[in-house]
């Protein structure tokens, strides 16, 4: 189950959001080496964690969190616009109906299962929800086939460039029922991921 | 960034998404990739244990017909060090970047072989989806190739995408009822051991119907097969 949290109902699932961000610090400063955004040993923590950011985490049984990702409005400055900028050709996209997604993550003893269909079927509920059209991301191109393969459309928005010592590509996700019900039929789930939220009011796009 | 190449590949990408059949997406890649400077290609699956021969691994290819008739008839993809290295790499590389070889064959396979038909240098590009490597895209040419390889590697991507995009629309129900059944008890955790007690067959049997299963959905492993399976609707839990 995919729980959504954001600043309407951070109060009410605090503890969910604080194990995202432990969370976050187990895949991204142990795993993955990001240690500038390393906040107190325990979290992982950047400047676009703030009122705006809404939170997807994936949660067992317990409500132990086994995955994640967050959405960040790109009409703000977001990381595509402000650290990736050479990644894009053209315009970076910047729309009331578009979302940045970053920080996908999967624990490492879930990879292989469904909570990576699952955040990923998440993402195109909550979308399609919110009348948000595309979700834009920094991928590392040899997960694309991955991603095409659970069922996304994908459009590059510039080469793929080499950034440190992976090859990271700039791309849109195409947010349509087509990919929700392919994501849907490759994990062989059924319904809604979305946990019921309560204390989310009806988001307004402008 | 290069935006000339990006624009050139964003077009590639979308006459590959348009494309309705293999054949007009197989005219479409050979096209964009030489006029990105490649001029020969072949693009073939990991092999997998129904599929381990040069002819079988081969999803289509644009190479000189003389050369390719004597790389199959002389059995090289087992000598090629390319198509060992691709195994072991996630992102593309250049013919140069490949270890030298202690096997004779394969020095003369890279050192003049290829070269007499045209292909001086060239690329490979491994893919890998959530199962591990799946393919690779090979492409060669006898000028200068591309600086950069990002709008090929981009392309050969989205075309192995397209592939099976394409090959899932066009292949319904395929499964025996038998091959069925074999997969849900794998499904369900047994070995062909296991199922061949259940079904009172010999477990050679039980791995027959497998690899069957395997081919007939374009999997590598037996969680493969199972995963791909149930995607498809053959089977359900």
């Amino acid at each position: 189950m995919i729980r959504v949290i954001d600043r309407h109902n951070r109060d009410q699932f605090a503890e969910t959001l604080e194990g995202q961000f432990r969370f976050r610090h187990e895949i991204f400063v142990k795993e993955r080496g990001w240690t500038d955004f390393d906040r107190d040993g325990c979290y992982e923590v950047d400047q676009y964690d703030n009122d705006h950011t809404i939170y997807f985490a994936a949660i067992d049984d317990d409500e132990r969190v086994t995955g994640c990702f967050r959405l960040y409005p790109s009409t703000l400055p977001h990381m595509l616009s402000e650290h990736f900028r050479h990644l894009i050709d053209g315009d970076v996209p910047a729309r009331l109906d578009v979302y940045e997604m970053t920080r996908i993550s999967v624990a490492r003893t879930q990879r292989g299962g469904t909570t990576y269909h699952e955040l990923l079927a998440g993402l195109q509920e909550y979308c399609l929800d919110e009348s948000i059209v595309g979700a834009t991301a920094l991928i590392r191109l040899h997960r694309l086939a991955a991603v095409q393969m659970a069922g996304f459309d994908v459009k590059p928005l510039g080469l793929p460039q080499q950034v440190g010592d992976e090859q990271l590509l700039a791309v849109m996700f195409g947010i349509n029922h087509a990919s929700l019900s392919r994501v849907l039929q490759v994990a062989k789930l059924t319904g809604p991921v979305l946990e019921r939220n309560i204390g989310r009011p009806e988001r307004q796009i402008a | 960034m290069e935006p000339v190449q990006f624009k050139a590949a964003f077009d590639a990408i979308n006459r590959i998404n348009a494309a309705t059949t293999s054949d007009e997406l197989h005219l479409t890649l050979q096209r964009d990739l030489a006029s990105l400077g490649y001029e020969f290609l072949l693009f073939a699956m990991a092999p997998a244990p129904h599929r381990q021969t040069f002819d079988r691994l081969v999803l289509f290819q644009h190479w000189p017909s003389d050369w390719f008739d004597q790389y199959s008839r002389s059995n090289f993809h087992d000598h090629d060090p390319i198509a060992q290295f691709v195994r072991t790499r996630f992102d593309a590389f250049d013919w140069s970047d490949v270890p030298p070889s202690d096997d004779p064959i394969s020095r003369t396979l890279m050192a003049s072989s290829a070269a007499d038909f045209g292909m001086r240098r060239g690329l490979c590009i491994p893919i890998h989806d959530c199962f591990g490597y799946r393919a690779a895209l090979s492409l060669a040419t006898s000028h200068e190739p591309p600086q950069s390889h990002a709008a090929a590697e981009m392309i050969a991507i989205f075309a192995f995408n397209r592939m099976n995009r394409l090959r899932l629309a066009s292949t319904p129900t395929r499964l025996t009822t038998r091959e069925r059944e074999v997969v849900t008890w794998a499904a369900a955790g047994k070995t062909a051991w296991d199922t061949g007690s259940i079904l009172h067959v010999s477990e050679q049997t039980i791995e027959k119907h497998l690899t069957s299963a395997m081919r007939k959905l374009n999997s590598y492993t037996k969680a493969q097969v199972v995963a791909e399976s149930l995607r498809s609707g053959e089977i359900s839990l």
